[in-house]
């Protein structure tokens, strides 16, 4: 090999260099091409996290008076009393309970609905994937006038149960469909190698495909919490005389923002954001677990 | 094909010393009765009145190419196909409707879908927990288990922190420690590297002969299923053409496709001329005079295959006054190890194996001569059933 090379001659050069600003142009559309798609990932995500940035920003503003948008400078006076606004503890709370109580209840009707779809044949399967995309893709607007017209022709006062009633109702529809996803690549041998050791269907979904499923669950349902929390529309049409955080939210707005909310606000991102890596990585691991055994 | 099947399904009852005369004697000690079992998917048959009976603590391989239906009979004896139509029977009693947990047999799986989530111990003492045994019990049960795979060292580990053989290991004892009537195995090796694979065809073996539980194995590997079993059930196009010892299988195929499936051959078509002293006498076709060991089924006129196997065949100078064999061109020569392969090819275009030991290597003869061929009549065997010649001639 190497003595083959040493007998070629000299490789004459491809092609003649071309003029100075030729070939600097020629670099920058290579620089360009190479690194296009990494800048627009960079702007993409700037776009993203633009928002985030600003109500952190904004959680530290030093307000003349009780409300303000605009920036007068640093404090961390907001941050120091997070609760010192009328209102805010109450309304957090109320969102913060419902939301627990919305987040179980969906989750666990959520994932037993997409174990159903994935792992039986029954009448309806199909219709029901229908359904659920229908309950995701129907306006808020809608959906949420259409459920305060229900629950005043059944004679359910509006309020907290309503607001449970509603969140779980669309909250079901994301757990499923993200819970059926996880399912799909669920390996079934591990199902049956369990029913082969003697275990029926109960035990097997228990002992061994809910603890391997348990991030992708878990995932579903802290995205069922953050949507019940943040719900704004359909909550304002069921809610009655309940105030919860959104609706709070949108009442001060209306006059000027506390820097309060913005803390409230930056404190939720943060919390959230903490979990989902933590189910996001938890579900890699079990995964890769899953695909070495 | 089709009516050579159906010719040989036809002698498999009665060909001495085949499955099917042996399990009318033993009937009482079959754990594991097939009795017509018929099954289809999206109408397309994929059983077709199979029938097989697995002795009590036999290794029983389950050998064939793929799509010959070997799996799906393994995962009806297990319960996670149910037969269209025909009898399971376990222990003599009718399992058929049964769901795979209410049968007492274990499956060892292909890829050993070990639980990931769980230790070694925890995998293991699945079974025995899901049962109901008490605590204590489980723990020696479980430890015994291990101890004899040889993992005790591994038991707080999870399976993907295991080599694939561990993990196979690991997926038997998991099986073995319910104390099921038979063990069921699919393909349970294909998944190791063929060092690895020959190592736990032993393991294995040793394992089953220590236990004496019933062991039902599934494989595409003819080498694997001679190695490992106590007998073969050789299933093609979803029926069991023949079951037999290694041996048997090896040296007397009842049918054309396991003589070719099993082992190398060579299959030569002809008409028998003469019988008698269990031997038969072939006029091959394209020449050539063939005396052969044959089944007693055999009759004069009959169309059949006279099978050689390499190592059967002895070569020499082609000779005028030769009462039987023929003459055939030397193709190739190739130096094997611990034989020499050679290719001849007869006048009438079929192929001819041969190995030799090197001590029996052919001197003065090259690539192009004429050599003669010959033979052992008391080793040759006539296989009923006839192949097409395009068919006879490939392999």
């Amino acid at each position: 090999m190497s003595a083959s090379l040493a007998a070629r001659p000299p490789r004459a050069p491809a092609h003649v260099p071309g003029s100075v600003p030729g070939r600097f142009l020629g670099r920058l559309r290579l620089f360009v091409g190479r690194h296009l798609l990494t800048a627009a990932a960079i702007l993409g995500m700037l776009y993203l996290l633009a928002p985030i940035a600003m109500m952190i920003a904004l959680s530290f503003n030093r307000t003349e008076g009780r409300f303000d948008f605009v920036w007068h400078g640093f404090s961390a006076n907001a941050w120091a009393h997070p609760f010192a606004v009328d209102g805010l503890l109450d309304s957090l709370e109320i969102s913060v309970v419902l939301a627990v109580i919305v987040a179980l209840t969906a989750t666990a009707i959520g994932t037993a609905l997409a174990y159903a779809q994935v792992r039986y044949k029954f009448f309806g399967s199909g219709l029901l994937d229908l359904v659920l995309l229908l309950t995701i893709s129907t306006p808020e607007v809608i959906m949420g006038s259409s459920l305060l017209d229900l629950f005043l022709d059944r004679n359910v006062a509006p309020g907290q149960i309503t607001i449970v009633l509603s969140h779980v109702m669309f909250d079901i529809a994301f757990v499923a469909i993200m819970v059926k996803s996880r399912l799909r690549g669920f390996d079934i041998r591990l199902e049956h190698a369990a029913m082969d050791l003697g275990a029926r269907g109960w035990r097997v979904f228990r002992k061994i495909t809910l603890p391997l499923i348990m991030p992708s669950v878990f995932t579903a349902g802290l995205l069922a919490l953050m949507l019940s929390l943040d719900d704004f529309i359909i909550t304002m049409f069921v809610s009655g005389d309940v105030v919860t955080f959104p609706l709070f939210v949108w009442g001060e707005a209306r006059v000027a923002m506390p820097p309060q909310i913005y803390v409230i606000g930056t404190s939720m991102f943060l919390f959230l954001a903490v979990l989902l890596f933590g189910a996001v990585a938890l579900d890699q691991r079990r995964r890769s677990l899953e695909a070495k055994a | 094909m089709s009516e050579a099947r159906e010719q040989s399904m036809n002698q498999i009852s009665k060909a001495p010393g085949s499955a099917a005369a042996l399990s009318q004697s033993s009937e009482v000690d079959d754990v594991i009765r097939l009795e017509h079992i018929y099954k289809s998917f999206d109408g397309t048959a994929v059983i077709e009145d199979l029938n097989l009976s697995v002795r009590r603590g036999e290794f029983l391989t389950l050998l064939g190419p793929s799509g010959c239906g070997k799996t799906t009979t393994l995962q009806m004896i297990a319960g996670f196909e149910t037969p269209d139509s025909g009898r399971i029977l376990l222990d003599g009693v009718d399992v058929s409707g049964l769901p795979p947990y209410k049968r007492n047999l274990n499956t060892v799986f292909q890829q050993y879908a070990l639980f990931p989530h769980m230790t070694v111990f925890d995998n293991v003492a699945f079974g025995p927990r899901t049962h109901g045994v008490d605590r204590a019990t489980v723990k020696q049960r479980v430890d015994a288990a291990l101890e004899k795979i040889g993992m005790s060292a591994h038991a707080r580990k999870k399976p993907g922190q295991l080599s694939g053989g561990q993990q196979q290991r690991v997926a038997l004892a998991r099986a073995l420690v319910n104390m099921p009537s038979a063990l069921l195995l699919d393909e349970p090796l294909s998944a190791l590297d063929v060092k690895l694979r020959r190592a736990m065809q032993l393991e294995l073996k040793r394992i089953q002969a220590e236990v004496h539980t019933t062991f039902i194995f599934v494989t595409h590997d003819q080498e694997e299923a001679l190695t490992m079993s106590s007998r073969i059930a050789v299933m093609n196009g979803g029926q069991i053409e023949q079951l037999d010892t290694p041996e048997v299988l090896y040296t007397r195929p009842a049918t054309p496709f396991v003589a070719s499936f099993i082992g190398q051959a060579t299959l030569l078509p002809g008409v028998v001329r003469a019988v008698g002293d269990g031997l038969a006498t072939l006029e091959l076709e394209g020449g050539g005079s063939a005396p052969a060991a044959a089944p007693a089924r055999i009759g004069i006129g009959q169309k059949v295959l006279l099978m050689l196997r390499p190592e059967q065949v002895r070569l020499g100078p082609p000779s005028e006054e030769s009462t039987h064999g023929f003459t055939a061109r030397l193709e190739t020569e190739d130096f094997q190890g611990v034989a020499f392969r050679y290719g001849l090819r007869r006048a009438d275009g079929r192929e001819v194996v041969a190995t030799l030991l090197p001590q029996h290597r052919l001197r003065d003869v090259s690539p192009g001569d004429m050599v003669g061929v010959d033979w052992d009549p008391a080793q040759a065997w006539v296989v009923p059933g006839y192949f097409k010649q395009s068919e006879g001639k490939s392999k």
